[in-house]
């Protein structure tokens, strides 16, 4: 009779499947025992497994594990070839101690060899004391298979008890999810409750819309009798949001007039259900919210998780009430690079190699393959830094710098070596002694640290000897200077223990083991403030007095709109040019932020348009000022391959510092620096349209047309001289104040400003040159001080 | 019925002045070169269509937003201490020259130029119903356009450097003759 039970519930788990819950092949493994055979399963270590009628959870008969003599021995079920990679399963079984057996922790996991290593994966466990002989209990836990598929893939059930006799019972394995793939739609999720709760439901709560406040519209809806911090509207968005993909999400969210002076901690969380098991993840984190105004939540969130059920749910730190409304969930593209437009490498072939930085996932996939098409020397963000190469002494790990070397030899690209001494990213091991004591500054703590170095040194070099035809320059010593110090030199532990030799020894060792072809450059940042300039001099004329083999200096360009300005970069570069003739120098890690000072934006999606201008500006005119430098600079290096992975975005800001998008898409920058035509507002120009009025008031009328691409963002008169150079002498007045913001202009369009001027005392025939310089995106586009091409209405032979 | 006929004529009078207002400028020639560091000009000749006003010239330009490490230009027309005017459907042509400072305008190669950049000058002019240079000329009255311009292709080349010819050369030879080695070579193995 129970065997029917059983049958009529495996029935059920069927219909349930075809009903549009599981699909009907989800159930992978089903093993009740009833049968009296093993049902496949085979010991783990040394153990007899025995059916048994002695315990049953369902039905009468379970699989009894005795004689272990380890925790790992159990009972198993060999996997392999069963199980998908990149599927999710949920795997469960029933245990149940032996009788007189002390309670102890049972665990399910799995044994995975793939590529030669044997991996064990945990899969679910009891609690520590959970399992008993007193009673059945269930161990659940999802599994997601990795990549590559394993050539074994083994479940076993082990305890923490080495000893401990088990029954188990109704173990399965059920298939979750299948391999992430394209969403079956894209079409998100936009509520702004002017039509009622349009599918929200309280969770916990009770959801109503109200037109107490609205962001938009004139309603929104309010979540009120919250049984806890937990509950809140919700959403189901098992149709909306899809495993592998990746979503935009916005809320906006209030507390209501009542809440008075008070303020929550809002968030946006989702709970996702995966067969019998439930976890609960943070889509938007805890953002401050009053009464007064409407605050945004937002995030990008990629659901990277199996499930059988999600909801989208705002929660907050307290259970008072709160409204939330404009409620927004998009589709985000994957990244894919854009084939059809011109190489920035390319591009600049006539005058420096273009570099980007390899790092863990930047050199596979799509990512890399923007990397192929448009860089050509690659220089390692993190994998060629002490701290990554030799964090533990005489260890070495060089599989990611390896992988990255791999890459750019097989694609063809220049490396740069990055970095051999640096302050930071040091193993505090280095500057400790035996006992792990900070070591005092002495002779023998100076001979230690510098015999470290030149074995670190040496190691690493030797490493990459047999790629060393692919590099081209190393930088051996990163950042030793601070100006405020009267000689110039950080006081970094290096510089505390050795003084400056640890700087010499770097550029003779790395000299020594380096062909001519490698060159070896001090790398600093802010080498255009005149201070660090001036210690820069005096560094390097050190060096060369000294007879230390340094080749090149690297600027780093760790740059933001408005500082430094290109002509400080251009004088910076000339005037070490001019100091040490022949000297090698290079931008190294060249980013853009948008300001040291504000605004800042807290999502990427928030910087404007025409801040995206400024930027493609500021590109164009470095990289003019790069190319004007006729040959001093020899390479270029961009320290980000796209927004998507830059040091500069943190949690609470977000950066747009190089040349392409979060998804991989050229942005005005890259246009800045391959085809400035293409930038917004590039065919700005000007016109006197009209002159008009009386001789002491005259006003010219200027138009300003912007025949695209794109908008002209921020355009501006800047001023307006007059320059006689015919008729009776005479002393024209211009009485417009300047500059005459005449905003955006779009393509296509024209602005027009009038400029009063007085010509009292001037004759009909005295003539004039007019100057009136104009420009676009802060300057950006149009001021020779910030570099760009001059943009002026300049004409001769003017008359009033 | 009277107000709707001075509209029409007002709108037709309108179309007409667009329509002459417009000078034809083709350059000679439309594409110059000079290596690195040298100078360039363009000669041209200007065409004022306008059957009834006079043509100012007011100022040239190049007008792409170029890569500013190519070079510069410079007005050669409109910079002159004499001014150019044009009658009604007169025409002007001239040659560039580098000493007579002739010439629409020139370009200076910088160092570094390489590649050819394509572009377009563009000349602005004035156009009066009297000549500028009249007794009777009245700026006030007789301004019939204050700002007009006319737009013709332009390229400038930077030509490879004499040394990079000859370095070309011998690169050539010493192809050739190590290509003639190896088949001496072959034949003799």
């Amino acid at each position: 009779m129970l065997g029917l039970i059983k049958s009529w519930r495996a029935m059920g788990a069927l219909l349930l499947g075809l009903c549009g819950g599981l699909p009907a092949q989800a159930q992978v493994v089903q093993a009740t025992w009833e049968d009296g055979t093993l049902q496949g399963f085979g010991p783990f270590g040394g153990v007899t497994l025995t059916n048994s009628a002695a315990a049953a959870r369902t039905g009468t008969r379970s699989l009894l594990t005795t004689g272990r003599t380890a925790g790992y021995m159990g009972p198993s079920l060999n996997l392999t070839n069963r199980l998908v990679p990149g599927s999710s399963y949920q795997i469960t079984a029933w245990v149940r101690l032996a009788a007189g057996t002390p309670a102890t922790q049972v665990r399910l996991s799995m044994q995975r060899t793939a590529g030669g290593t044997t991996n064990y994966d945990s899969v679910g466990s009891s609690t520590t004391t959970g399992v008993t002989d007193g009673g059945w209990t269930q161990i659940t836990g999802l599994y997601a298979l990795a990549d590559p598929a394993p050539s074994s893939l083994v479940l076993y059930i082990e305890s923490s008890s080495a000893t401990a006799s088990f029954y188990v019972d109704d173990a399965s394995v059920t298939l979750v999810s299948g391999v992430p793939g394209l969403p079956p739609n894209t079409t998100g999720l936009t509520s702004n409750f002017e039509s009622g709760t349009q599918g929200w439901f309280g969770r916990g709560a009770t959801i109503a819309t109200t037109s107490e406040s609205a962001h938009g519209g004139s309603q929104a809806l309010l979540a009120t009798g919250r049984a806890g911090t937990w509950a809140g509207p919700a959403y189901n968005v098992t149709n909306v949001m899809f495993n592998g993909s990746t979503y935009r999400v916005t809320a906006w969210a209030k507390l209501p007039a009542s809440a008075g002076a008070a303020t929550s901690r809002v968030r946006i969380s989702l709970q996702r259900d995966a067969g019998t098991v439930t976890s609960y993840h943070t889509v938007v984190g805890d953002v401050t919210v009053g009464s007064s105004a409407w605050v945004r939540l937002t995030g990008t969130y990629q659901v990277a998780m199996a499930n059988t059920a999600l909801t989208f749910y705002v929660e907050s730190g307290d259970t008072n009430p709160f409204l939330i409304d404009d409620v927004q969930i998009s589709y985000v593209p994957p990244p894919s690079i854009e084939t059809n437009i011109p190489s920035v490498a390319q591009s600049q072939l006539a005058y420096f190699p273009v570099g980007t930085i390899g790092y863990n996932g930047g050199i596979t996939g799509v990512q890399g393959d923007l990397v192929v098409k448009h860089f050509n020397s690659l220089v390692s963000e993190n994998n060629m830094k002490w701290g990554s190469l030799q964090a533990q002494p005489g260890v070495y790990t060089y599989a990611n710098a390896d992988a990255e070397v791999a890459f750019a030899k097989a694609k063809g690209m220049k490396l740069r070596g990055h970095t051999l001494a640096w302050h930071e990213q040091m193993p505090a091991w280095v500057f400790q002694d035996a006992n792990g004591q900070a070591l005092a500054p002495s002779p023998a703590s100076k001979a230690l640290v510098l015999q470290r170095e030149v074995e670190h040194i040496t190691h690493v070099l030797n490493h990459f000897a047999p790629h060393v035809a692919s590099f081209y320059a190393w930088d051996v010593v990163n950042e030793v200077i601070d100006p405020a110090q009267a000689d110039c030199m950080r006081r970094s532990p290096w510089y505390l223990l050795t003084g400056t030799d640890f700087i010499d020894t770097a550029f003779r060792t790395a000299r020594a083991l380096l062909p001519a072809h490698v060159k070896l450059y001090y790398n600093d940042y802010s080498t255009t403030d005149v201070p660090k300039l001036a210690c820069l001099h005096k560094l390097v004329a050190g060096l060369k007095a000294r007879g230390v083999p340094i080749d090149g200096i690297g600027h780093q360009m760790h740059i933001s709109l408005g500082y430094p300005s290109p002509a400080a970069v251009n004088n910076m570069v000339r005037s070490l040019a001019t100091a040490f003739p022949g000297i090698s120098q290079q931008v190294t890690e060249m980013d853009i932020k948008v300001s040291d000072n504000g605004p800042f934006y807290a999502g990427y999606e928030d910087i404007p348009p025409a801040v995206h201008a400024q930027l493609g500006y500021a590109w164009r005119n470095y990289f003019n000022t790069f190319r004007q430098l006729n040959g001093l600079i020899d390479s270029v290096t961009i320290w980000g391959q796209a927004d998507n992975h830059t040091w500069l975005t943190t949690g609470s800001r977000a950066e747009a510092p190089v040349l392409f998008d979060t998804s991989l898409k050229a942005k005005p920058a890259y246009w800045g620096v391959v085809d400035p035509s293409k930038l917004p507002g590039a065919g700005l120009n000007g016109s006197i349209a009209t002159k008009a009025g009386t001789q002491a008031a005259r006003v010219w009328t200027l138009n300003f047309s912007n025949p695209g691409p794109g908008t002209a963002y921020g355009v501006r008169l800047a001023g307006f001289t007059l320059r006689q150079t015919g008729g009776t002498v005479c002393t024209p007045m211009v009485r417009t104040a300047f500059p005459v913001n005449l905003g955006d202009i779009a393509a296509g369009a024209t602005a027009s400003t009038g400029v009063t001027i007085d010509f009292t005392g001037c004759p009909a025939l005295a003539a004039f040159t007019v100057d009136a310089p104009f420009n676009a995106a802060n300057g950006w586009h149009g001021d020779p001080a910030k570099g760009s091409p001059a943009l002026t209405i300049s004409r001769s032979n003017q008359f009033r | 019925m009277k107000s709707n006929l001075k509209l029409l004529f007002a709108a037709a009078a309108a179309l007409l002045a667009t329509a002459t207002q417009a000078a034809v400028l083709t350059l000679s020639p439309a594409v110059i070169g000079a290596q690195p560091g040298q100078t360039a000009g363009w000669g041209f000749s200007l065409l004022n269509d306008d059957a009834d006003n006079y043509l100012l010239v007011t100022g040239t330009e190049f007008t792409l937003a170029a890569p500013s490490a190519f070079g510069s230009y410079t007005d050669l027309l409109a910079s002159r201490p004499e001014v150019v005017v044009l009658a009604p459907l007169a025409s002007l042509t001239e040659a560039y020259d580098a000493l007579l400072r002739s010439g629409i305008g020139e370009f200076t190669f910088a160092a570094s130029a390489d590649g050819r950049l394509d572009g377009q000058v563009a000349l602005h002019y004035a156009l009066f119903s009297v000549d500028p240079l009249s007794l009777s000329f009245d700026p006030d009255l007789h301004l019939v356009d204050a700002d007009a311009t006319a737009f013709a292709r332009a390229g400038a080349t930077a030509l490879p450097e004499p040394g990079t010819w000859s370095l070309l050369g011998i690169a050539g030879l010493l192809a050739l003759r190590s290509r003639r080695k190896i088949s001496s070579l072959r034949s003799s193995a």
